[in-house]
C-alpha cells in the first residue's frame, strides 16, 4: 500500500469530521453573527447523551438520533434563552463571545458533575474488516466518516437551496434587518440555523467519540480543527468549511506522518494564523472589502 | 464632636495622602507588607496567587478593555512566561531578579510578533486566533520533552536574593505585592497617557484615530506586546509560588478565568481587574474549602466552573460595567454621580460664543495650504465612483465640493485621507506626493479633517478628544511615560494646555471633563470640528459639517468657518448639501455628478452653469416633489 494514499485516506475521514464542526459554527456565525465557542461543549454533551442511552439499552438507531436531536434543541435553547436576550440588551460583539464562553465553561462543569472525569470508551458504531477501497485501505469508520459528512453537506445544501425555510434562512443571513421587514420570521429562523448548527455537531462528536476517549475536555481539540477548517474556508461560506476540513484533514495527516505526530494539533493553529495574515477571505470566502 | 473633629482630620490626611503619588503607594505597599507578618501563611498563598491573576488580568484588561482587541489564549502568554523563568534559572542559572524581567521581555517581544497578524483581524477572527494559540501552546509544552520535561514539565529554583531565599509564604507575597503594585502603577499611567487614548481612539472609531495621526499597526501591536510582557511576569511569578511547571498549569480554563476576571471586574478598568481577581480567586479557595468539608473533592471544580460560567453569563447580560459599577447604581450613590453623568444643556454653537482672536497661540500658518488632484480614478467593484477628476484648492482658500448623493464626494476625501489607493491620477499637498503617505501620516503633512457621520471618541472626555487631536506631535515613548519621566509630563501638560484653549475658544470649556458620546449632536460636531483645529492643519477637510444642525447653529458654524480662515489662514475643502452656506461661504466651487467634475468656479458661475442646472433639477424631476433641497436649489438659481 502507498503510505501517501493511506496519508490522505485517513485524513479526508478526519477532516470530514472537522467539516461537519465548521459547517456547524459557519452557519451559525453567518445567521447569527455569533463565533460560537460553545460548540465544542454542546457536541461533548450531545456525545454523553448518546452514551448514557447505549447504556440505557436503547437501540444504537434510537439513540443516536435521540442524541442529535438532544444537541438541536440545546443549541435553540441557547440562541432562545441566552443570546435573543443579550441581543435585546443591546450586547457588543464582544459581550455575545463571552456569552459562548460562559456557556462553555457551565456546560464543561455540568459534565463533569454529572459524568466525572474517568475516561470512557464510546463503543465503535461499525464493525468488520477494513475495505480495500481503490488503491487505499480504509478502515470501516473511516468510511462512514466520511459517508456522514458528505450526505450531511449535501442534505444542508439541498435544505438551503429548495425549501422556504433555507430560503429564508439565506435571506437572514444576507440582511436580517430586510428579512424582516419582508415578514419573515427572523427569531424562528435563528433558533433554526443554532437547532441544525449544533445537531451537526452533535453529529461530528459522536462520530469522533469511538476515536478518542470521551471525558468533558475531550471535544477541545475537534473544536479548535473546526475554526480551523472554517477560517481555511473563510468563515462565511459553507462549501468552503467543508472543502477547509477536509484540505486540513489531509494536511496534518501527511505532516503527522513525514514530519512529526507532535505536530499535529500545532499545525491546526499554525494554519488559522497562516491563513488570517496571507489570505483572510479564506479558500473559499468572499475577499472581505473595508468600508469607510 | 471629637469623633467629628477626627474623622475630619483622617480624612484631611487621607485626601494629602491621595495628592502625592509616592507617599499613597507607599501606604499602600506598607499596609499590604504588614499583612506578611500578620496572617498566617495559607492566607498568604491564597493573597500571592490573587496577585499574580491580578498582574494577568491587568495586562489583557490593557489589550481588550483599553485597546479593544479580545483574547482568549492569554494563558498561553502566562504558560510561557512561566517555562522562560524555569528554562532561564535551570539553564544559565540566572537569579530570580534577571530570569523574571528577562521572562516579561521575551513575552513581550513575542506579543510583538504574534500581534503583526493579529492586526489585519477583528472581532471574532481574532478570538479564534488566540484560542487556538493558547491550545498550541500547551500541546507544544506536552511534546517538547527534551526541552519542557513533557508531561511531568520542570521543577524551578527557589527564587533568592543574595544569600537570602525567598522561600516563605511571607517573601514571595512580598514579592507578589510589590510587582503587582510597580504595575498598576505603569498600567494607570499609560491609561491616562497618549498611548492609553491612542488604543482607546483606535478602539472606538478606527477612522477617525488614523485621521488623528495614531498607527493602527504600530498601537495595536504595542498594546499586544505590553499584555504580553504583563502575562510573562504572571506567569513567571507562578513558576516561582509554585515551585514547578507544567503543561496543565496554564490552560484554556485558565484563559476563559482571565476573561471572568475582566468582565466581573469591569472593562478598563484597571482596578477593577485588580478587583476581580481577589474576588475569584478567593472564591475559589473558599469553595475549595467548603468542598473539602463535605467531602466532594472532584466536584468542586466542575462546580467551581458552572459558577463562574454562570457569574461571567449573568455580568455580562445584567452589569456590563462589571462589579466596579455596582455602587453607582444604588439610589443611594445617584446624587453623587460624577457630572460628567448629568445633563448641561444649553451649550451649543452661538454666535457671540466665538471670541476667536482672544489671547490664541495658534500659530498662523505661512506657506502652503496647496492642494491638487489631477486624473483621480477609483472603481469599487462594477461602480466607477471617481473617473478623472481633477481640481485645485489654492492657498487660503474655501473650496466648495457639492453634487447629488452618490457622487463621490466623500470618496474624494477619503482617498486624500489615503483611506483608500486610488486606480490613477495622484494628489499632491504643497508639492508633495500625497500617495505616498499611510493613514496615519496625512495629518503630520498639514491636513485634517471631520466625517459625515460624526467620528469623535465616545468614551473619552472632551478634553481628551482634543488630546488625541494633536497626537501627530506626541513624541514621548512607552519607557518614558511608563517609568513617568518628566518629559512624558511636560508634554501632556502642553497637550492639556492647548486642547483646554481650543475648547475655550469653541465654547466647550464647561463640557471639559465629559464623555463626549452623551453629548448633542450640534455639540458632538463642533468636537469634531476642534479635534481637526487642534492639529493646526493647513488645509481643513470638512465632510458636511453643516448637516443636521439648527439653522441658528449654521449661521454660527459659517462664522466659525470664516474665522478659522481669517485666523490661521489654513485652507478649507467642504462637503455641504446646504447650497445657501456653499454660496455664501466658498470662494469656489467644484461640482461633482456620476464621479465626474462637471463645473467649477465661483459660486456665481456655478449657479449659471447649465450643466449643474440640469444635474440638480434632473434629480428634481425623479425625486419626491417635496424634497426640500432641490426645490431650494431650484429657488436659487
Amino acid at each position: 500500500m502507498n503510505p501517501v494514499i493511506q496519508y490522505v485516506a485517513g485524513g479526508l475521514s478526519a477532516g470530514a469530521l472537522y467539516g461537519l464542526m465548521a459547517l456547524g459554527l459557519v452557519l451559525i456565525y453567518r445567521a447569527s453573527e455569533v463565533v460560537n465557542f460553545g460548540h465544542g461543549d454542546l457536541a461533548m454533551i450531545s456525545t454523553f447523551v448518546a452514551y448514557t442511552l447505549l447504556q440505557a439499552r436503547w437501540p444504537l438507531p434510537a439513540a443516536l438520533l435521540g442524541a442529535i436531536l438532544f444537541g438541536a434543541f440545546l443549541g435553540a435553547l441557547v440562541e432562545g434563552g441566552l443570546l435573543r436576550p443579550a441581543r435585546h440588551r443591546r450586547a457588543t460583539p464582544l459581550t455575545l463571545v463571552v456569552l459562548t464562553l460562559g456557556l462553555a465553561l457551565v456546560l464543561n462543569g455540568l459534565a463533569g458533575f454529572l459524568w466525572g472525569h474517568e475516561i470512557r470508551t464510546f463503543p465503535a458504531l461499525v464493525s468488520g474488516p477494513p475495505l480495500i477501497v481503490g488503491p487505499a485501505r480504509v478502515t470501516r469508520e473511516q468510511l462512514l466518516n466520511l459517508a456522514a459528512g458528505v450526505l450531511l453537506a449535501l442534505a444542508l445544501y439541498g435544505f438551503l437551496r429548495w425549501t422556504w425555510s433555507g430560503l429564508a434562512l439565506r435571506a437572514v443571513t444576507q440582511n436580517p434587518d430586510m428579512a424582516r421587514l419582508m415578514g419573515i420570521p427572523v427569531d424562528r429562523i435563528l433558533l433554526l440555523a443554532w437547532a441544525i448548527g449544533v445537531g451537526l455537531g452533535a453529529v461530528a462528536g459522536i462520530l469522533a467519540a469511538p476515536l478518542i476517549y470521551l471525558e468533558p475536555n475531550a471535544m477541545l481539540e475537534l473544536l479548535i480543527k473546526g475554526f480551523a477548517a472554517a477560517v481555511l474556508g473563510g468563515m462565511t461560506s459553507l462549501p468552503g468549511a467543508v472543502v477547509g476540513g477536509l484540505t486540513l484533514g489531509v494536511l496534518e495527516n501527511l505532516i503527522a506522518g513525514y514530519v512529526a505526530t507532535e505536530l499535529k494539533t500545532p499545525f491546526a493553529f499554525a494554519m488559522i494564523v497562516a491563513v488570517l495574515a496571507v489570505r483572510p477571505a479564506g479558500l473559499l470566502g468572499r475577499p472581505i472589502h473595508r468600508r469607510v | 464632636m471629637d469623633a467629628l473633629f477626627i474623622a475630619k482630620s483622617l480624612g484631611r490626611i487621607g485626601k494629602q495622602l491621595g495628592q502625592h503619588p509616592v507617599l499613597r503607594w507607599g501606604v499602600v505597599g506598607g499596609g499590604l507588607m504588614a499583612l506578611a507578618f500578620l496572617l498566617p501563611g495559607y492566607y498568604l498563598y491564597i493573597l500571592s496567587l490573587a496577585g499574580i491573576w491580578a498582574v494577568a488580568a491587568i495586562g489583557l484588561n490593557l489589550l481588550t478593555g483599553v485597546a479593544g482587541q479580545i483574547s482568549i489564549g492569554h494563558a498561553g502568554f502566562m504558560a510561557l512566561g512561566a517555562y522562560a523563568v524555569a528554562l532561564l534559572s535551570l539553564r544559565l542559572g540566572l537569579p530570580f531578579w534577571l530570569a523574571l524581567p528577562a521572562a516579561g521581555l521575551l513575552n513581550g517581544l513575542l506579543g510583538l510578533a504574534l500581534g503583526l497578524p493579529a492586526l489585519r483581524l477583528s472581532g471574532p477572527y481574532l478570538a479564534i486566533a488566540t484560542l487556538g494559540f493558547g491550545v498550541a501552546v500547551v500541546e507544544i509544552l506536552r511534546r517538547w520533552e527534551p526541552v519542557t520535561g513533557g508531561f511531568m514539565g520542570l521543577k524551578v529554583p527557589p527564587s533568592a536574593l543574595g544569600p537570602w531565599a525567598l522561600k516563605s509564604d511571607g517573601a514571595q507575597y512580598g514579592l507578589v505585592m510589590i510587582v503587582l503594585i510597580l504595575l498598576t502603577v505603569v498600567a494607570l499611567r499609560l491609561v491616562q497617557s497618549a498611548f492609553g487614548r491612542a488604543w482607546m481612539a483606535l478602539r472606538d472609531s478606527e477612522l477617525a484615530a488614523q485621521a488623528a495621526g495614531i498607527s493602527l499597526p504600530r498601537y495595536r501591536t504595542l498594546a499586544f506586546a505590553v499584555s504580553a510582557f504583563y502575562a510573562g511576569l504572571a506567569g513567571g511569578l507562578l513558576a516561582y509560588r509554585v515551585g514547578r511547571v507544567d503543561p496543565d498549569m496554564l490552560t484554556l480554563s485558565h484563559s476563559i478565568f482571565l476573561v471572568t476576571v475582566l468582565i466581573v471586574g469591569g472593562l478598563s478598568s484597571v482596578y477593577g481587574s485588580i478587583l476581580g481577581a481577589f474576588f475569584l480567586t478567593v472564591i475559589f479557595h473558599v469553595l475549595g474549602g467548603l468542598g473539602g468539608i463535605f467531602g466532594l473533592r472532584t466536584e468542586v471544580g466542575d462546580l467551581r466552573n458552572i459558577l463562574y460560567g454562570l457569574l461571567l453569563i449573568l455580568t455580562a447580560i445584567f452589569l456590563p460595567g462589571g462589579f466596579g459599577r455596582l455602587p453607582w447604581m444604588l439610589p443611594i450613590r445617584r446624587r453623587f454621580l460624577p457630572s460628567g453623568e448629568r445633563v448641561v444643556e444649553g451649550i451649543s454653537l452661538s454666535f457671540e460664543a466665538l471670541p476667536i482672536s482672544a489671547g490664541l497661540r495658534f500659530q498662523q500658518s505661512e506657506a502652503g495650504g496647496r492642494l491638487e488632484i489631477e486624473g483621480l480614478s477609483k472603481r469599487f467593484g462594477g461602480l466607477q465612483a471617481l473617473y478623472q477628476v481633477s481640481f485645485a484648492v489654492e492657498r487660503g482658500e474655501i473650496v466648495g465640493l457639492i453634487g447629488p448623493n452618490g457622487a463621490g464626494k466623500t470618496t474624494v476625501l477619503n482617498l486624500i485621507s489615503r483611506f483608500y489607493d486610488p486606480d490613477a491620477g495622484w494628489i499632491r499637498f504643497e508639492g508633495r506626493d500625497l500617495l505616498r503617505c499611510r493613514p496615519h501620516e496625512v495629518i503630520r503633512l498639514g491636513i485634517a479633517r471631520t466625517f459625515q457621520n460624526v467620528e469623535i471618541f465616545p468614551s473619552l472626555t472632551v478634553l481628551e478628544n482634543l488630546m488625541v487631536g494633536q497626537h501627530h506631535q506626541v513624541r514621548t515613548g512607552l519607557i518614558a511615560v511608563a517609568v513617568g519621566w518628566p518629559s512624558a509630563r511636560t508634554e501632556e501638560r502642553r497637550l492639556r494646555e492647548r486642547a483646554e484653549e481650543a475648547l475655550e475658544i469653541l465654547g466647550l470649556a464647561p463640557l471639559a471633563h465629559r464623555p463626549a458620546g452623551g453629548l448633542s449632536f450640534g455639540q458632538r460636531k463642533l468636537i469634531e470640528v476642534g479635534r481637526a483645529l487642534v492639529a493646526e492643519p493647513r488645509l481643513l477637510l470638512l465632510d458636511e459639517p453643516a448637516a443636521g444642525l439648527h439653522p441658528m447653529e449654521r449661521q454660527a458654524l459659517k462664522m466659525l468657518l470664516r474665522q478659522i480662515r481669517a485666523r490661521f489662514g489654513c485652507s478649507i475643502l467642504l462637503i455641504e448639501h446646504d447650497l445657501d452656506l456653499v454660496m455664501d461661504l466658498c470662494d469656489r466651487v467644484v461640482v461633482l455628478n456620476f464621479g465626474r467634475v462637471i463645473a467649477q468656479g465661483t459660486p456665481t458661475e456655478i449657479a449659471e452653469n447649465p450643466a449643474v442646472i440640469e444635474a440638480y433639477l434632473g434629480e428634481r424631476q425623479e425625486e419626491h416633489l417635496g424634497n426640500p433641497r432641490s426645490v431650494e436649489l431650484g429657488r436659487r438659481m
